[in-house]
């Protein structure tokens, strides 16, 4: 029952990133916690797993599609990992309901992000600019150069703690900044967050996996789960309104998160 | 680079074949296929790097190379920590 249940799981998590542009750690982690009641640490570390997969799946996409700006990645990944790596050290001694608080409250960060999250503005350079790739929809090699990179570079180090401490990913935190802050195309910087992810999500998961906490069944059934999700969730957003997808995640994660603070504090 | 595509996906289905034969208990030699499965995902990404910093190399981009070798060196020992 649970192998079913963590593979209902993935296909949700799954669908959501299609959808509205988030990883699976905002949904994998409350949802192994609440329904089968696992200890924060195993469902952090299982959601951990989970983004490496589906990460590797979406990145080997997007090589093929040169999507990635691997430049700015690595740049970018080295504190983000340095970060990641002692959140996860910091994580595995903290007290589960601790956790459960600190996950509720950034829940409800992400629910209002989500609710207020600005328009995307697509700035695009001349043709000096250091990077292009080909925009298949509009047949046109797009230019960009990324400004801010100190901003990049401390955004980047926030979602890499955040993601060892509580087993998202940060791409809700990277791709608005990368896009809003440092100008890179959409596209790309959620390309370049996608491939960030999964080398952040693999380095703190072996921290969990040395402690014993990654129950290895669960993260097939999730992976199995994600590969099945991603499909299904393409194939939603060519029929579905977005908006009305958000309003409802929005719901779901209020309510998510105000059951995680009670549990933590009561 | 699309070479490493396909490399990536081979990983990843690898690992999940493993870990299934370590949900169903097969036992070959001993082997804890469900440690071999996990180890062979989260070990992806750090493979990924490594062959960037040899591909970067080869294209004689020192700055990146370099770059991506100091990550592998923070990645490498916090497995061997």
């Amino acid at each position: 029952m649970e192998y079913l249940v963590a593979f209902v799981v993935g296909i949700i998590a799954s669908i959501a990133g299609a959808l509205l542009g988030i990883g699976g750690g905002i949904i994998i982690v409350p949802a192994l916690s609440i329904m089968l009641k696992l200890p924060m640490q195993n469902a952090i570390a299982i959601s951990l797993a989970t983004i490496v997969s589906t990460s590797i799946l979406v990145t080997a996409k997007n090589i093929k599609n040169n999507l990635i700006n691997i430049d700015m990645g690595l740049f970018l990944e080295l504190s983000t990992s340095v970060f990641a790596i002692a959140a996860s050290f910091i994580a595995v001694l903290i007290n589960q309901d601790i956790l459960k608080g600190l996950f509720g409250s950034f829940l409800l960060f992400v629910a209002y992000f989500m609710y207020k999250k600005p328009e995307t503005e697509e700035v695009f350079a001349a043709k000096e600019a250091k990077f292009s790739y080909f925009d298949a929809k509009t047949n046109r090699e797009i230019y960009y150069d990324i400004k801010n990179p100190k901003i990049a570079i401390a955004v980047s180090s926030v979602a890499g703690f955040l993601s060892g401490l509580l087993g998202i990913g940060g791409g809700v935190i990277k791709v608005p900044i990368l896009n809003g802050v440092c100008k890179v195309p959409m596209k790309v910087a959620s390309a370049t967050s996608s491939m960030m992810v999964g080398i952040t999500a693999a380095a703190s998961s072996l921290v969990y996996l040395r402690h014993g906490y990654i129950i290895p069944g669960l993260v097939l059934f999730t992976s199995l789960g994600a590969v099945f999700g991603s499909k299904i969730g393409l194939h939603i957003s060519r029929n579905a309104k977005n908006e009305t997808i958000k309003k409802v995640f929005v719901v779901i994660l209020i309510f998510t998160a105000i059951e995680m603070l009670v549990k933590a504090f009561v | 680079m699309k070479n490493l595509s396909y490399l990536l996906k081979f990983g990843f289905y690898c690992s999940m074949i493993f870990l299934l034969a370590g949900l169903l208990k097969i036992n070959v030699s001993g082997i804890d296929f469900n440690v071999l499965g996990m180890y062979i995902l989260l070990l992806s990404p750090l493979g990924f790097v490594f062959f960037l910093v040899v591909f970067f190399a080869y294209q004689k981009n020192i700055k990146n190379s370099a770059i991506a070798f100091v990550l592998l060196v923070v990645l490498l020992i916090n497995i061997l920590l």
